[in-house]
């Protein structure tokens, strides 16, 4: 196993581990629970300092392993450009998917489509950080799943 | 084939044959070429095209003309 994927491997576990503690913090049930801005702001930024903690650990033991001479190759390169492509078209279609639903709450009271109340800033915030998450657990996944596969070009 | 169109083609190689006959392993063979060992498992399945730099770098490697080690074909 190369030591990008072994990253991406300890990487998704971490980044699942924080995105759980945030969805506690931010959830009771199916329920967003209603947050101060100043309860946010803390949270936001626990999650970030345990985020850039748990990325730094990592990359830490990681570099510190010895796996070969090369380190890191054009394959490695490729697998890893082809997973930001897929983080990135996720995040493309999940912002898009917000907007259409905020200005349709907004232009239509009646809309048959489902709806997210995101002029209330703690399901805005959920929201929005959600997405980054998930955005970040895509790449990973498509990271390991290139490498499981053989990345066939 | 019609104007324009792109063909689809395979990329074939001798690789493992031709390491396996100067007695290096995967991982000795992947530190001549500069590449991950696991570049090599996968050029040698067949699962990866390397690029037209570390194609010239393997040839050269191996000491083989590159169509001896490389092959292509038109699907």
């Amino acid at each position: 196993m190369s030591k990008v994927e072994q990253h991406a491997w300890a990487s998704l576990i971490a980044l699942v581990a924080v995105f759980y503690y945030f969805q506690m913090r931010m959830l009771d049930g199916w329920t967003i629970v209603e947050t101060t801005p100043k309860g946010l702001f803390s949270l936001y930024v626990m999650v970030i300092v345990m985020s850039i903690v748990a990325e730094g650990v990592i990359a830490a033991v990681i570099a510190n392993k010895k796996i070969g001479d090369i380190e890191k190759d054009e394959r490695d390169l490729f697998i890893e450009a082809r997973a930001a492509r897929v983080e990135h078209v996720f995040l493309l279609v999940a912002i898009n998917v917000l907007i259409f639903h905020m200005l349709a709450d907004a232009a239509y009271a009646n809309h048959i489509f489902p709806s997210i109340e995101l002029t209330d800033i703690s399901t805005l915030f959920f929201a929005l950080f959600s997405t980054l998450f998930i955005g970040e657990v895509a790449r990973r996944v498509a990271t390991i799943f290139y490498y499981r596969t053989g990345f066939v070009v | 084939m019609a104007p324009g169109t792109s063909p689809k083609g395979r990329v074939d190689n001798r690789i493992r044959e031709l390491r396996r006959a100067r007695g290096w392993t995967q991982a000795e063979f992947a530190a001549r070429v500069r590449a991950t060992r696991q570049t090599i498992i996968a050029i040698e399945a067949g699962k990866y095209a390397p690029s037209l730099e570390l194609a010239f770098r393997i040839a050269r490697v191996l000491e083989a003309p590159f169509e001896d080690v490389f092959q292509f074909t038109l699907d």
